[in-house]
């Protein structure tokens, strides 16, 4: 019969008690305001019609579902390529091709806008050549650049569902297929797709998840012209003040996102079952002349689609123009003037002012989310019979968009002091929610794999319980808690969805700030727009870079 | 009557020669053991065969036919993995079935063969199991039945007992032997293990090397092997060096003495070439009174017991000690004389 230790009965209230941590906050900070959005419904006043609810939904799965099937043209390439064939640098061709995926919607809206827009480089370049006098691309504010950026934000995730299982895949068994009769063609069709299947069907669910609640794209790209479901619910709030509307959207797209988000679950929960390990598929290098073209032009086609929005931003916003001479040259004005208050107005507010905000709010965020993820990994520890009951509450608030979390935070925080206009902290709060999921998928696995043997180790060799986690645990968690924490920066520093709900507009974040300079005329405020959104991608890819360096065991998917 | 022939075949692996011009042929209804370490290339040469590798030189032939330019899955030729290979995503039937769904055949005539190759290995009531339910023996069974109901007109398998454990090794050793010869067709058959190499094997084939160093029937290759390293490789033992005295009666000079030999069938052996000699461990007798030839003395360091008799290790003042079975346990360091008789000692070439 097993005795059991007060020492342990103690250790169980704790654990006990740790889970009360994550749960007050998502009551507090999720599941309340959710139920405040829901109620909404009734109990606002608002003109409401059927219409004017299918017709941001047909286009949000409209433009979700084309985005996706362009996304798995650039993607299954990508991903064939990768897990197929070595060529130099292909390290560097992966990490630029991953690297939309972390990086803020105003940055990539504000990237391809130096690229494409009616003041972006390609533009003013052919009005230099040809001596025009008007933009010859006028691609902003079309579906077309909805469904680049898409394509251009997403592809990373086949890359990594998709290519990871095609590189793991046994390569046996196509050999087997042909030594079966079965030709090339035959042997892809037969063999490789249904073994890639529940990969791909993955994959496809989680672009179409993201493409369907994408708000920073579709507000800063698609301009007034589109409506999704997520730009509709901020223009209902902000602009239209019909609340119940918003409501009602908010509950569509909780429905829609849900149903997704269930069927990922399932079809993830099949993949993880039938991927077996096996001996993977080992990279070659192209042989014969139709391979290495093959190989060169999707290269080439992945560098140009990858690189030059980023590029572009970055070289624009070293770029004035002047709109009367039409001649554009080289300076660092956009910086500089980021540091004054160059319209002297009382409610302008400069762009330093901004990226200070963005960095404050990101600390607290990242310190937030520290204690909320590890609290929650090491009650999971502690409790393994309940984790996955848990684990699905706290994945919640990840499915949830940004906008109606925005919304609900807008709703249920009304009142002084803890109202929108005179408590900032809810930003960072609801950063927090976004990010703290990302911290315990870091430390959790880590927290999980440290053998206990590697404990008792410690403890047979005479150290005290509490030297032994300071001397064994501690260093382990604390690399997987800085790289969670370095997402969580970099997810605070970026947030626009939810922020753009909640920023007071005398403490506007990065992000924000760069939404308002680029819907404002002129070339001084576009120029600064570049200027901060080159900042926060600067920003961004250090927290990124930092990341990579860290060494840690298993896996990082996300 | 089919032939494949394999000529003169390289191929590097990491950039070193791995297979170095080696060449081998196998006919219809015979059992080709190919037998070499692991890592010696035998995999290799499979794959090559199969097509989906190609050698740097050397051909492969059908009766006489050039496959250079045939693609795999033309060749029709069944190859076993040492894994299996089994389709994960189609249950046993569904696996059985795939390489007649590539030959196009009507719908019904696939379900009643896969029926038949099932029956056939003993499957018959597994074929709506998903493979993945199979144990290692039933997984073996299911990828011999695949690769027979493909009809493939030669059958290659890499060691396809290697996985399991040693009892079911031995009871699918015979059952293997039976559809192999069964089929009708050549087969090569690969493995890194002596015993099921002559238990299966028509003929073996040693791979050291890079090169085919012996390829006889499993009698021969015991009763002469090619070489040193051959006779090792089959698990012989005390080898003494020593110069060929004189050939009728066979008489080789060694540092322990004079041994009397019988005469090899093949080789021709001319007085004053240098031989190694290996002694049977198992025919030694001990005897008092030292005659001319044919004796070990030495003295007694080890005597464990075994199944048959007790192993006993004796210092003869060489630098490798040798060890004999004997039917009484000798005290540990006492002298002993052992006799050896001409029919237990194997002369191989240097």
């Amino acid at each position: 019969m097993m005795i059991k230790a007060p020492a342990g009965k103690l250790r169980d209230i704790t654990r006990h008690l740790l889970w009360l941590i994550p749960l007050l906050f998502l009551v507090l900070f999720f599941f309340i305001p959710l139920g405040k959005v829901l109620l909404v419904m009734v109990s606002r006043d608002g003109i409401v019609s059927v219409p004017s609810i299918l017709k941001p939904l047909g286009f949000t799965i409209w433009q979700a579902a084309l985005s996706t099937l362009l996304t798995f043209i650039v993607g299954v390439l990508a991903a064939y390529l990768f897990s197929h064939f070595r060529f130099i640098g292909k390290r560097s061709l992966r990490l630029l091709v991953t690297l939309p995926f972390i990086l803020p919607t105003v940055v990539v809206a504000a990237g391809f806008n130096a690229l494409l827009g009616p003041h972006g480089w390609l533009n003013l370049l052919l009005m230099n050549v040809f001596n025009l006098t008007t933009p010859p691309i006028s691609i902003l504010n079309t579906l077309c650049v909805i469904l680049l950026a898409h394509v251009f934000y997403n592809t990373s995730i086949l890359i990594r569902v998709v290519g990871s299982a095609w590189s793991a895949l046994d390569v046996d068994l196509p050999e087997a297929g042909a030594v079966l009769g079965a030709s090339p063609l035959q042997v892809f069709l037969k063999v490789t797709l249904p073994l890639l299947k529940p990969s791909l069907l993955a994959a496809g669910l989680l672009v179409f998840l993201f493409d369907f609640t994408s708000f920073g794209v579709i507000l800063l790209l698609g301009g007034p012209a589109f409506s999704t479901l997520e730009t509709e619910i901020y223009t209902q709030t902000l602009s239209m003040l019909n609340l119940r509307m918003a409501g009602i959207l908010s509950l569509v797209q909780l429905a829609c996102t849900l149903v997704v988000t269930l069927l990922y679950a399932r079809v993830n929960a099949k993949r993880a079952t039938t991927l077996k390990p096996g001996k993977g598929i080992e990279p070659q290098k192209p042989i014969g002349s139709t391979q290495k073209l093959f190989i060169g032009l999707s290269i080439l086609f992945l560098i140009l689609l990858f690189i030059s929005p980023i590029l572009s931003l970055v070289i624009r916003s070293f770029i004035s123009f002047d709109a009367a001479s039409g001649a554009s040259r080289l300076t660092v004005t956009n910086y500089s003037g980021l540091f004054t208050n160059a319209r002297q107005s009382y409610f302008y507010v400069p762009p330093v002012r901004a990226a200070l905000n963005s960095l404050g709010f990101a600390m607290l965020t990242v310190a937030l989310a520290l204690l909320l993820g590890i609290a929650t990994a090491y009650a999971q520890k502690g409790l393994p019979r309940i984790k996955k009951w848990i684990d699905s509450v706290i994945m919640l608030p990840l499915g949830t968009s940004a906008v109606t979390l925005g919304l609900g935070f807008l709703i249920t925080f009304n009142k002084p002091p803890f109202d929108v206009a005179s408590f900032p902290v809810l930003i960072p709060i609801a950063h927090t929610l976004i990010a703290f999921p990302f911290i315990l998928r870091s430390v959790a696995p880590i927290l999980a794999s440290i053998p206990h043997n590697l404990m008792d180790a410690g403890s047979v060799l005479g150290a005290s319980p509490w030297r032994v986690w300071w001397n064994v645990e501690a260093p382990i968690v604390s690399r997987a808690a800085l790289v969670g924490g370095l997402y969580a920066f970099a997810i605070s520093l970026g947030e626009f969805g939810a922020t753009s709900f909640l920023a007071r507009p005398d403490l506007p974040t990065l992000p924000v700030a760069i939404y308002r300079f680029l819907s404002q005329p002129g070339e001084t405020n576009y120029g600064q727009a570049l200027a901060m959104a080159t900042l926060l991608l600067i920003l961004c890819s250090l927290a990124m870079a930092l990341i990579e360096r860290i060494p840690l065991a298993g896996n990082r998917e996300y | 009557m089919d032939t494949l022939k394999v000529t003169n075949i390289h191929k590097d692996y990491d950039g070193a020669p791995l297979l170095k011009g080696l060449s081998l042929e196998v006919h219809s209804g015979e059992i080709l053991c190919l037998l070499g370490r692991s890592g010696s290339g035998k995999s290799t040469l499979l794959r090559i065969i199969a097509g989906l590798e190609q050698p740097e030189e050397g051909e492969v032939t059908w009766n006489g036919i050039n496959l250079a330019n045939t693609p795999a899955h033309l060749r029709k030729f069944g190859l076993m993995f040492q894994d299996y290979a089994l389709f994960p995503h189609r249950d046993v039937a569904q696996n059985v079935a795939f390489g007649l769904e590539m030959m196009r055949l009507p719908k019904n005539k696939i379900s009643e063969m896969v029926k038949i190759a099932l029956e056939r290995v003993n499957m018959g009531d597994f074929a709506k199991r998903s493979v993945s339910e199979l144990s290692g023996g039933e997984q073996q069974r299911v990828a011999l039945a695949r690769a027979l109901a493909a009809q493939p007109r030669l059958l290659m398998l890499d060691e396809p007992l290697a996985a399991l454990d040693r009892s079911l090794r031995l009871e699918l050793q015979q059952e293997l032997s039976t559809q192999l010869h069964q089929a009708g067709i050549p087969v090569i058959y690969v493995t890194h293990d002596q015993e099921e190499a002559v238990i299966l094997g028509d003929q073996l084939a040693i791979l050291h090397d890079g090169e085919i160093i012996q390829n006889d029937s499993p009698r021969q290759v015991y009763a002469a092997p090619a070489n040193h390293w051959v006779a090792e490789f089959l698990g012989m033992k005390n080898f003494i060096q020593g110069r060929v005295s004189s050939t009728s009666p066979l008489i080789v000079t060694t540092p322990l003495g004079e041994f009397e030999v019988n005469k090899p069938q093949k080789a021709e052996i001319n007085a004053g070439l240098d031989v190694t000699l290996s002694l049977s461990s198992e025919n030694a007798e001990v005897i008092d009174a030292i005659d001319s030839g044919n004796i070990i003395r030495g003295t007694v360091t080890a005597c464990n017991f075994r199944e048959n008799g007790f192993l006993v290790t004796l210092d003869t003042g060489q630098e490798i000690a040798m060890e004999f079975v004997l039917q009484e346990a000798p005290p540990v360091g006492s002298p002993i004389t052992l006799e050896i008789p001409p029919s237990s000692i194997i002369l191989l070439h240097n």
